[in-house]
């Protein structure tokens, strides 16, 4: 098999707060091939943000602080944690592009889109501003506006949300990186611009085989298009697998919680939507044992002492649960096998 | 934009209209008369030939509809108390001076002010933060009629480094100037510092570091355009400040300017002059604040737009 473009191992990131130490990640390892489309879902505050954004090391230094032994090897060259601030600026927007959630926000209110666009391309490559401008324009043809050659001299607050999404899209794709990080690239659009929004992207990682690291708690989205699922509670790993895997035959106990809360059409209305009882943990103190222990209604003894490591389903399928412990009790999963969020 | 423009330069006229009123019915309303202890000697058919003079012997709003009609062609009547001198004459005197060292006070606060506060954001909460926001609070606690003779005592007199008063030549604005502008140096760094934290955690900052930016090029080319917006709304009220909130500095450094003759008309109930004045200032107030907006839509493409609908 090919190296893997992205090789996350160990990380732990932490914040130094007035109260204490925030443990934000707690040792995340995955990796990413190739072309490949990698989900990493969880709840708010689970640390896949400052996973993700620590991938391009965008968390400021101080409070973030990535600790001893983690490791983020880009392809199969660049040691992103050891790499000074000087290099990190060659790799971000060149190698590794980033979509943020909210385009309402993230583009700069004062700079037309084509010179937000074109900025990045001029920082990475010897082009003149007209030939950047250019470029900009191909880009958002590219991501499916019209009228490019206008758009690009519009400043963000006369498009749409979906439009100054699409213009972050082509932002982040200025000069073709090897990996892109979209960090719930749907949550602030209405569901309608939502579904295009997926299209695009599925359609742009099939053109131009981009690696993308797909950050979301929508598992709608993560059906749609993603090869790959990181689950994530309380910054560790407790599942991963293919997308198969994870909607068919999910093995952790909070993975079946995620996939049980999603909404269905064919459920009975005077039903309550299920939920996850409890909150995640403080991670100013992470527990000893299994962080899902409190919320688990399978949680046995061992769970609350030692926090269980990896168990492999299969050769691309782990979770970290004792559960899957040889001499742990059988367990039904307590799920229709297959209940994909899109039916 | 040209929309914009004209929309708020009717409002200006009408704000003008409505604090040319208010001062005129105001001053009839003061107690006493402007021909001072003399008139009750006067017999009562003089007062009665001075008040036809001055048009008092007419309906208040006869004397009102006459005003506004003066105001309007530029004649802001004569001085009750010096009856050789116009208004008009007055200010064209006594303004320069007052003017002048109201910009220079302002261009070195703006200067000073602004790369204070963003240092201290750059380097927030490290000792240069500290420092500038150290000055910052000496700025604004200490009162220019503090500062001005202090300056003119130490180094004016003393030390004997600048001159200590007057209004001769470029050595004589060093200190007046400096006084006025500390506590101005003070707000604009204040402000600055405040809005260039809240705009570097904004997400386009993280956007433009995500394209690979280098600091400075971001700090430059998209946290100083955005920082700078609430700056340019409070420099139109500080300006006018500056220029016509120069009495203390102007009567400690001896400098002939406008803010002694407002003093002076008001304890001799100079209507004429204290209207005048008053609508002058206005006028000042207005004008720079019309500019402050046409700057504002300049720099934030939003508001230019806005009035283009």
């Amino acid at each position: 098999m090919a190296k893997p473009i992205l090789e996350v191992k160990d990380l732990r990131v932490s914040f130094k707060m007035y109260a204490g130490e925030v443990q934000a990640v707690r040792g995340v390892s995955f990796s990413l091939h190739k072309g490949e489309v990698l989900a990493i879902v969880g709840e708010s505050g689970c640390g896949k943000s400052v996973t993700a954004q620590t991938i391009m090391r965008l968390v400021p230094t101080p409070p973030s602080y990535i600790k001893e032994g983690s490791s983020i090897l880009f392809d199969g060259k660049h040691e992103i944690t050891k790499m000074s601030e000087s290099q990190m600026e060659h790799v971000r927007g060149n190698e590794m592009g980033m979509i943020f959630q909210d385009p309402m926000t993230s583009l700069n209110p004062t700079m037309t889109v084509g010179a937000q666009i074109s900025e990045g391309i001029r920082k990475h490559e010897k082009v003149k501003k007209a030939e950047a401008m250019r470029r900009a324009a191909e880009l958002l043809t590219l991501v499916g506006m019209s009228n490019a050659d206008e758009r690009i001299h519009q400043y963000p607050h006369e498009l749409s949300g979906g439009m100054r999404q699409r213009v972050m899209i082509a932002l982040s794709l200025a000069c073709n990186p090897k990996l892109l990080i979209a960090d719930e690239p749907t949550t602030a659009l209405d569901v309608t611009i939502q579904a295009q929004i997926i299209d695009l992207l599925r359609d742009i990682q099939k053109k131009t085989d981009t690696s993308i690291i797909l950050i979301t708690h929508d598992l709608g989205v993560v059906a749609e298009m993603a090869h790959n699922v990181v689950v994530m509670y309380a910054g560790k790993v407790v599942e991963r697998g293919t997308l198969n895997d994870i909607f068919y035959n999910p093995r952790h106990p909070y993975t079946w919680g995620l996939l049980r809360s999603v909404p269905r059409l064919d459920s009975d209305k005077n039903n309550e939507l299920d939920s996850i009882p409890g909150t995640p943990p403080d991670l100013y103190a992470p527990p000893v044992g299994c962080a899902f222990a409190a919320r688990c209604p399978y949680a046995m003894q061992v769970c609350k002492e030692i926090d269980p490591e990896h168990f492999e389903v299969s050769a691309e399928h782990s979770s970290a649960c004792w559960l899957l412990h040889p001499d742990a009790p059988k367990v039904e999963m307590p799920i229709e096998a297959g209940r994909r969020a899109n039916g | 934009m040209l929309k914009y423009v004209l929309r708020r330069f009717i409002y200006m006229i009408i704000t003008l209209w409505v604090i040319i009123t208010a001062t005129f019915f105001l001053m009839k309303l003061l107690p006493g008369n402007p021909f001072g202890e003399m008139a009750a000697k006067l017999p009562p058919e003089n007062l009665a030939i001075l008040k036809a003079q001055y048009g008092l012997d007419k309906p208040e709003w006869q004397q009102y509809l006459k005003y506004l009609g003066n105001v309007a062609q530029g004649d802001l009547g004569v001085s009750y108390q010096f009856p050789t001198r116009t208004v008009i004459e007055v200010i064209k005197q006594s303004f320069p001076a007052s003017l002048e060292l109201g910009i220079e006070s302002l261009v070195v606060a703006i200067i000073i002010g602004l790369l204070l506060g963003i240092i201290a954001a750059l380097k927030h909460n490290k000792w240069q933060d500290y420092s500038s926001m150290f000055i910052a609070l000496v700025g604004i606690s200490v009162p220019s009629f503090v500062v001005a003779p202090l300056l003119s005592l130490y180094v004016g007199n003393k030390w004997g480094i600048l001159p200590p008063g007057l209004w001769e030549g470029p050595e004589h604005r060093i200190l007046p100037a400096l006084a006025l502008s500390l506590g101005t140096i003070a707000i604009l760094a204040r402000m600055m510092r405040a809005s260039m934290l809240e705009v570097s955690s904004l997400d386009y900052i993280k956007t433009a570091k995500s394209k690979g930016l280098a600091t400075s090029k971001i700090v430059t080319g998209h946290m100083l355009r955005n920082a700078i917006l609430p700056i340019v709304t409070i420099l139109g009220p500080i300006a006018v400040n500056v220029i016509t909130g120069t009495l203390v500095v102007e009567t400690v450094f001896v400098i002939p300017g406008l803010g002694y003759q407002f003093v002076s008309s008001i304890t001799t109930l100079d209507y004429t002059m204290i209207t005048g004045l008053t609508v002058f200032y206005a006028a000042i107030l207005i004008v720079v604040m019309f500019l402050t907006d046409i700057a504002y839509g300049l720099i934030d493409p939003r508001i230019r737009m806005s009035g283009r609908r």
